[in-house]
């Protein structure tokens, strides 16, 4: 296996993870996860160092991700749920699966700037300063968009309707 | 005197749900939410929510890699890629010289698309004008099967073997060259035992993969795909499933080597 193969591979699997949560659809986030993975090819020799890899793959594919919303607007909620239970090949249910579903269900009515720091921080476990690359803000833009998507998120799985509307407030 | 209050900020807070906070820090925050059960309460709510996501996600994390996002498909795909990029431009110069030469601009001829468009429209013309003719459908028959095959050939610079359709019910009955603005093309006609004719149409084109494409003309049906660097156009007047038949017979015959 090459070198590139070597260090990309192992990255794949959270990759496809923090996609499909942004995306909510099997295919669309291997198509992303494809275009990252490209991407990073193509740019191999720019990339920061080894250390800065996983922070680097991220911001490849939060930019692809951002720009894709740009150009096209995404389906709505309920059809790509609809579309993922009838789709083949999910994995088996777990014990689990309901409760999960139910979460990412209340997670996708968060904005997408409050879905991506929750992902970055909550589940793929960056470091606040790499999320901050990634994301492209500074440090304490991070730290208060953390903030301010916890408590949007705790009230949503509280069955409150969120008291702003999360996209209208918008800081950097 | 009491102590002074010792300052906590909100990154403390965060970083606390995070387990990421400074080892110097601790003693401080758990005094703080000793001592503020609300906030505490909140801060249980980040923690839940940090593994609630992430064991909702965990099943996706833990599929097998599809075959397509491997690297080493991905850098073979790159390798093909850069290759194919080389040969567009270079049929691009082509087309281009073409058109410089012919006085047109060789406009809508870069996509795929286009390409099968235009040898879809020269094949129900050539269609048009040829399964018409009583006397003169064809110019080389099928009788003289080692001529045909040969003359064809050289005049598309490549081995063109017809087809056999005789297990669809379709009789060989010759062939013939056209022109076309880019090289020869060779119109194959069959016909059926109620006289009904088809045509296989063959244009060298730069273009591959091509997966096929129905369309129609009043009744004229037509199947057109890219393959080995051949468009090949499936044109009769028959129902759509038959001239898949007969499109899929073919696309196999060129698939098993016999070009068409």
């Amino acid at each position: 296996m090459s070198r590139i193969a070597t260090l990309l591979e192992p990255q794949i699997p959270a990759l496809r993870r923090y996609a499909f949560a942004l995306t909510r659809d099997h295919t669309a986030a291997d198509d992303l996860v494809q275009d990252t993975l490209e991407r990073a090819i193509s740019r191999w020799v720019l990339r920061a160092g080894d250390a800065e890899l996983r922070a680097w793959l991220f911001a490849i594919l939060h930019n692809l991700f951002i720009d894709g919303h740009r150009a096209q607007r995404r389906r709505p909620l309920h059809d790509t749920l609809d579309d993922e239970a009838n789709q083949a090949g999910i994995p088996a249910a777990q014990e689990s699966a309901l409760i999960g579903r139910e979460m990412l269900e209340q997670f996708a009515a968060l904005s997408q700037e409050h879905q991506a720091v929750l992902l970055l921080v909550g589940v793929e476990g960056l470091p606040y300063a790499s999320v901050a690359r990634v994301l492209g803000v500074p440090l304490g833009t991070v730290m208060s968009r953390l903030s301010r998507a916890r408590e949007q998120f705790r009230r949503l799985l509280d069955g409150e309707r969120p008291a702003v509307r999360p996209d209208l407030r918008r800081v950097k | 005197m009491t102590d002074p209050i010792p300052l906590i900020g909100d990154d403390d807070l965060q970083a606390w749900a995070d387990r990421r906070l400074p080892q110097d820090r601790h003693a401080t925050v758990e005094a703080y939410l000793a001592a503020h059960p609300d906030v505490a309460s909140r801060l249980a709510a980040y923690v839940a929510q940090n593994t609630g996501l992430s064991d909702a996600l965990r099943a996706k994390f833990e599929e097998p890699i599809p075959a397509r996002l491997r690297i080493d498909t991905l850098l073979a795909r790159r390798r093909n890629r850069t290759a194919g990029h080389l040969a567009r431009a270079a049929s691009l110069l082509l087309v281009a010289g073409l058109g410089a030469a012919m006085g047109w601009a060789g406009r809508g001829w870069t996509d795929n698309g286009s390409q099968l468009r235009v040898a879809t429209a020269s094949a129900v013309a050539a269609y048009e004008t040829f399964t018409v003719e009583v006397r003169h459908p064809v110019e080389v028959r099928a009788d003289e099967g080692a001529h045909l095959v040969q003359w064809i050939s050289n005049r598309l610079e490549r081995p063109i073997t017809p087809p056999d359709l005789s297990p669809l019910g379709w009789r060989l009955m010759g062939g013939r060259v056209l022109p076309t603005a880019h090289a020869p093309a060779a119109q194959l006609m069959y016909d059926d035992d109620h006289g009904t004719r088809l045509t296989v149409y063959v244009q060298p084109m730069g273009i591959d993969g091509e997966e096929f494409r129905y369309s129609h003309q009043g009744d004229i049906r037509t199947i057109v795909w890219a393959e080995r660097r051949l468009a090949l156009v499936v044109t009769g007047k028959m129902p759509r499933d038959a001239i898949m038949a007969v499109a899929t017979r073919v696309r196999d015959a060129v698939a098993a080597g016999a070009a068409p």
